[in-house]
């Protein structure tokens, strides 16, 4: 079962580059961290709201004589500020940020156009403007959730697509033991690591990659049953005494990167 | 690896606005299955208090006839308990046994509702375990708002005035913080009882325990991430109660008639709501259940490695 939508993107190039669409609860995150940022700034307008127009209208009392229509103008002019930092912070954001508002840095998702190129500021405004039309009563919540590309009005408008950004493969950041670097050319030299496929491998990467983060007796059992499952797989007749099953994993790990090396 | 779909692999752990996205996207595609055992787990929750209808008027009768009969209603409670008891046991396990159904299909060994019927014996324990996590939670709190008084609560009202104040909100916003810190640690209790063999109320509890440290952060965004998500769908509840606005208008205030039939009306829309509530809740039940199961997957993928399995990647 697919859990995420993909998106197929046929370049003039005849290039065909595949998307996950973001989803729609990397899109609430986003939007519970831009608005979380908005609010705040907000706070903040309000409380100089509160503090400012006796403190302008003093002043200005001194050249025009109608004060309460000053303290009407000053309330105006926020309430323009309001419309125009709401609107502003996602236009200015995701122009600068090509597509990314600090929410959707977090959640890791990015607007891009509907041809896969970035969005520029006629797209992020558009966006922005129709933002408000899409909240009410959550109809942009409920169009990406059952539209099929997950667009909301703003969306359809601009001609615009949200993406989940390719998570990097980051590179191995794992540490390996001085004693899997010795155990590197048994390995080489008893086993046949032809027999390992890159999903395999994938799999050793992946638990070398995760396992700090686990709990301490489930990584010694699941390391034990992977080791055992290579030894098998690379026709391995026994693992030298006194070997652990983390070092083992690591020792295959590097003599089938360098085996693909060479 | 997991973005060739050549290879069909377990997705490991998953960000948090993929939870709920894949919690609601597996929602879409088992509505059918997902939404019956909701509907189920919901008439067993109500089904106590439907009874207590005839009860009601049984005993008004009996009390009718002159003879207040303490016995009766002495007999009559703790039966009514048990059967309670032994309903909301099956609301209990019927909407955990959603989570497991979900948990199911991330793993790829999908089961039909009837299977994952059969293989949970338990029914009894899911009070029993709901019971102990209320249990907790409201010790937790009591023990909270003890601290609260006694840290700042009293000190500030020694000091009065605008800081006292601030002190009073801090100490609000740290209680929920804590309060909420703990929600989220036993947030998946009964998940790894439906789900694990063998599983003891205590061992899930504790499983729960275990498995959310450090990721009290994740659970919480997760969560409040799940509730936008379920904000349109309640919203609709309120539709009787906005229907009153444009009328509100037209009513002459001073036609006692006129006022009697606004007030039925009210009293129509709000019954119309709180219906319209239940159903929506039935309907976004399973939503949330499977959002337990896809943060049990996710856990157990980050604790455990569950899904790094070399057999399966050939």
């Amino acid at each position: 079962m697919a859990f995420f939508n993909n998106f197929k993107l046929q370049t003039p190039e005849n290039v065909e580059l595949d998307f996950t669409l973001a989803g729609i609860g990397n899109r609430a995150l986003a939007l519970i961290i831009d608005y979380s940022i908005l609010s705040i700034v907000q706070i903040f307008y309000l409380l100089i709201l509160i503090i400012l127009p006796n403190l302008i209208s003093n002043i200005i009392a001194n050249f025009i004589q109608d004060i309460a229509a000053i303290q009407t103008w000053i309330i105006a002019i926020f309430l323009l500020i309001f419309f125009v930092t709401n609107t502003g912070y996602f236009a200015f954001f995701e122009t600068l940020w090509q597509g990314q508002t600090p929410g959707k840095r977090f959640a890791k998702i990015r607007v891009i156009r509907d041809d896969g190129r970035p969005i520029g500021l006629q797209q992020a405004t558009l966006r922005a403007l129709l933002r408000p039309l899409d909240d009410i009563l959550f109809i942009g919540v409920l169009l990406i959730i059952f539209s099929e590309s997950e667009k909301r009005i703003g969306d359809w408008l601009a001609g615009t697509l949200v993406i989940q950004e390719e998570s990097e493969k980051s590179s191995a950041n794992f540490l390996i033991s001085e004693e899997a670097k010795t155990l590197v050319s048994y390995i080489n030299n008893t086993a046949n690591l032809t027999k390992l496929s890159p999903e395999n491998f994938a799999v050793i990467r992946e638990y070398l990659q995760r396992r700090e983060a686990m709990l301490l007796q489930a990584k010694h059992e699941l390391s034990r049953k992977l080791a055992y499952q290579v030894k098998d797989i690379i026709q391995l007749a026994e693992i030298p005494e006194g070997t652990t099953a983390n070092h083992f994993l690591e020792a295959v790990y590097l003599a089938y990167q360098q085996q693909n090396l060479s | 690896m997991n973005n060739n779909p050549n290879f069909p692999q377990p997705m490991g752990p998953l960000s948090v606005g993929n939870v709920a996205s894949a919690a609601l996207r597996l929602y879409r595609d088992r509505f059918k299955p997902y939404f019956g055992v909701s509907f189920r787990a919901s008439l067993w929750s109500i089904f106590p208090f439907i009874v207590l209808i005839p009860l009601a008027v049984i005993f008004g009768l009996l009390a009718g006839n002159d003879q207040p009969n303490v016995g009766i209603l002495l007999l009559i409670i703790p039966v009514w308990l048990v059967f309670g008891t032994y309903c909301w046991s099956h609301a209990l396990k019927n909407a955990a046994l959603i989570s497991r159904l979900a948990f199911k299909e991330l793993i790829n060994q999908p089961e039909t509702v009837q299977q994952a019927r059969k293989n949970i014996s338990k029914l009894w324990s899911f009070f029993w375990l709901q019971f102990l996590v209320n249990l907790i939670m409201f010790v937790i709190s009591l023990l909270l708002s003890m601290a609260q008084g006694l840290v700042i609560g009293l000190p500030a009202s020694l000091i009065k005035g605008g800081f006292a104040a601030f002190l009073i909100l801090v100490g609000y916003l740290l209680y929920y913080v804590a309060y909420f810190w703990f929600y989220a640690r036993f947030f998946i209790s009964e998940t790894p009882f439906v789900i694990e063999e063998n599983s003891t109320v205590s061992q899930a509890i504790g499983r729960s325990w275990t498995l959310t440290k450090g990721f009290v952060g994740r659970i919480l965004l997760i969560i409040t991430v799940a509730i936008l998500i379920t904000i349109p769908v309640y919203l609709l509840a309120l539709i009787p109660i906005f229907s009153l606005i444009p009328i509100l208008s037209l009513i002459d205030q001073n036609d006692p008639t006129q006022m009697m039939i606004l007030g039925g009306r009210i009293v129509f829309s709000i019954l119309g709501s709180f219906l319209l509530f239940l159903l929506l809740n039935i309907a976004a039940l399973p939503f949330w259940q499977i959002v337990k199961g896809v943060v049990y997957y996710d856990l157990c993928a980050r604790k455990e490695g569950l899904g790094l399995d070399l057999n399966d990647s050939l």
